[in-house]
């Protein structure tokens, strides 16, 4: 009989060791040697680290062992319980690391207000990035504009002060947290995922999407303006998901029910909506009669609207 | 069974022949490219696969295809076929993989790790047959680098 060793491949055991938490996955490395090169070579590399000097050279010397050893990253997650602005210069090469090895999935999450200009040009600009997790960084000194961003979803002129953006192809996540201007250009996007919390809101010049499937709206302080005008923009998405105060979500239902009226013209192309609300309990959607006015709807009420054009 | 029901010849490595219903032989993706890509002839062969896991594989397939199953049977089965000894638990990965079934692969590994966990590492070589291989100064190396995994 064979042992495990032999004949699972390292792919196999990296699999098994994704499923385990990182201290009974750092255990297995001593089993033997075919699991200790597993373990080694292991395609995600996460790192929660403070800037003690100690762990910084920690996590370069395993960075750097993957470039020097040429072992692919498939995805990349730093998150810094401090900045400072010594570890800048150390970030930059992580990052030129990562994206060298081919890295599909990159994970930044640092605190807000940092002074940490991060090089979003090279970072886009690679060509494996499947998905883009941001958080806390500030985009405002980097212009963003789709001439030098080959085959992205451009955010165009962002001035956004902290952001979270998960993107790949089809799918991109804007959280906002103050009040920011965002222009949003992107012929290949597919889902649209805006969140809304605290104080302030985006204010969305346009979206160009006119491949958008899915918009989703969560957060408390939707504006007006974004329901009245998210049918407007040149994209006509299938299906609209609002999680967010009743108010809102009844306005929604009330500017859209009645898509056969004359007076609303830029919505003429509507044909017919269908609505489905949450059931917490049950963890599924089921569709809910349309009308607003026989509806109530709690705080906690999500809904999803089915958009025929 | 309704005429339209097209039967796949699958033979596996060891020259066994195993004739399936094509809606549940596309539970493997594998199988499934090849049918929509229109390169099946008679025969698919299945060369990293060999009878006896073939038929595990299908007695799942089957079991998950059934209609009106309840969740709990199905968790009821899930359960016991994933109770094999380890050599069986490792083909059925390897062949999960080359099947490409996704849903399945994730079952054998969840029951790996399932095994492996709360064990030592002597514990775990012997559950699993894994040959030390390291000398005992390369292990204690190994054990003190991680010394805090250990702990």
């Amino acid at each position: 009989m064979k042992a495990t060793s032999d004949i699972l491949s390292d792919c196999l055991i990296h699999k098994i060791l994704s499923f385990l938490s990182f201290k009974e996955a750092t255990k297995m490395s001593v089993l033997s040697k075919t699991w200790l090169r597993a373990w080694s070579t292991h395609p995600n590399l996460e790192f929660e680290v403070d800037y003690f000097i100690d762990n910084m050279k920690k996590v370069d010397s395993i960075i750097e062992r993957y470039r020097d050893e040429k072992i692919p990253i498939e995805k990349f997650e730093l998150s810094n319980t401090s900045f400072s602005e010594e570890i800048f210069p150390l970030f930059d090469k992580r990052l030129d690391i990562a994206l060298q090895s081919g890295v599909k999935d990159i994970v930044f999450r640092v605190p807000r207000y940092t002074s940490y200009t991060l090089p979003i040009f090279t970072i886009l600009a690679a060509k494996s990035l499947r998905e883009l997790v941001l958080r806390g960084f500030n985009l405002k000194l980097v212009s963003l504009s789709s001439g030098g961003v080959a085959n992205y979803n451009s955010l165009r002129k962002p001035s956004l002060s902290s952001i979270i953006v998960e993107s790949s192809k089809d799918r991109v996540t804007i959280k906002t947290f103050t009040n920011q201007h965002v222009k949003i250009e992107a012929s290949t996007l597919g889902t649209l995922i805006l969140f809304c919390r605290w104080e302030g809101y985006p204010m969305l010049d346009m979206i160009n999407a006119p491949n958008l499937v899915s918009l989703e709206c969560r957060g408390d302080k939707i504006p007006k303006i974004f329901v009245d005008a998210n049918l407007q923009w040149n994209c006509h998405p299938r299906k609209v998901i609002l999680f967010t105060t009743n108010k809102m979500i009844s306005c929604f239902m009330d500017r859209h029910s009645a898509s056969h009226e004359s007076s609303k013209p830029l919505r003429n192309k509507l044909q017919e909506v269908t609505t489905y609300k949450f059931d917490w309990a049950n963890q599924n959607w089921h569709p809910v009669e349309f009308d607003s006015g026989k509806l109530t709807i709690r705080k906690m009420d999500k809904f999803y609207f089915l958009l025929d054009w | 069974m309704s005429s339209s029901t097209k039967f796949l010849t699958l033979k596996t490595c060891d020259d066994k022949k195993f004739v399936l219903d094509e809606a549940i032989a596309v539970r493997s993706q594998t199988i499934k490219n090849m049918v929509e890509d229109d390169c099946v002839s008679n025969v698919i062969p299945l060369p990293n696969v060999d009878s006896k896991t073939m038929t595990k594989v299908i007695e799942y397939w089957k079991k998950h295809s059934e209609e009106g199953i309840s969740k709990d049977m199905l968790m009821d089965f899930d359960k016991a076929f994933v109770k094999v000894h380890h050599s069986i638990l490792h083909a059925l990965i390897l062949a999960a993989n080359f099947l490409n079934d996704k849903e399945m692969l994730d079952m054998m590994c969840q029951e790996v790790v399932d095994r492996i966990k709360g064990k030592t590492p002597e514990e775990i070589r012997k559950e699993f047959d894994i040959k030390n291989d390291f000398t005992p100064e390369e292990e204690e190396e190994i054990r003190k680098e991680n010394a805090w995994a250990f702990e």
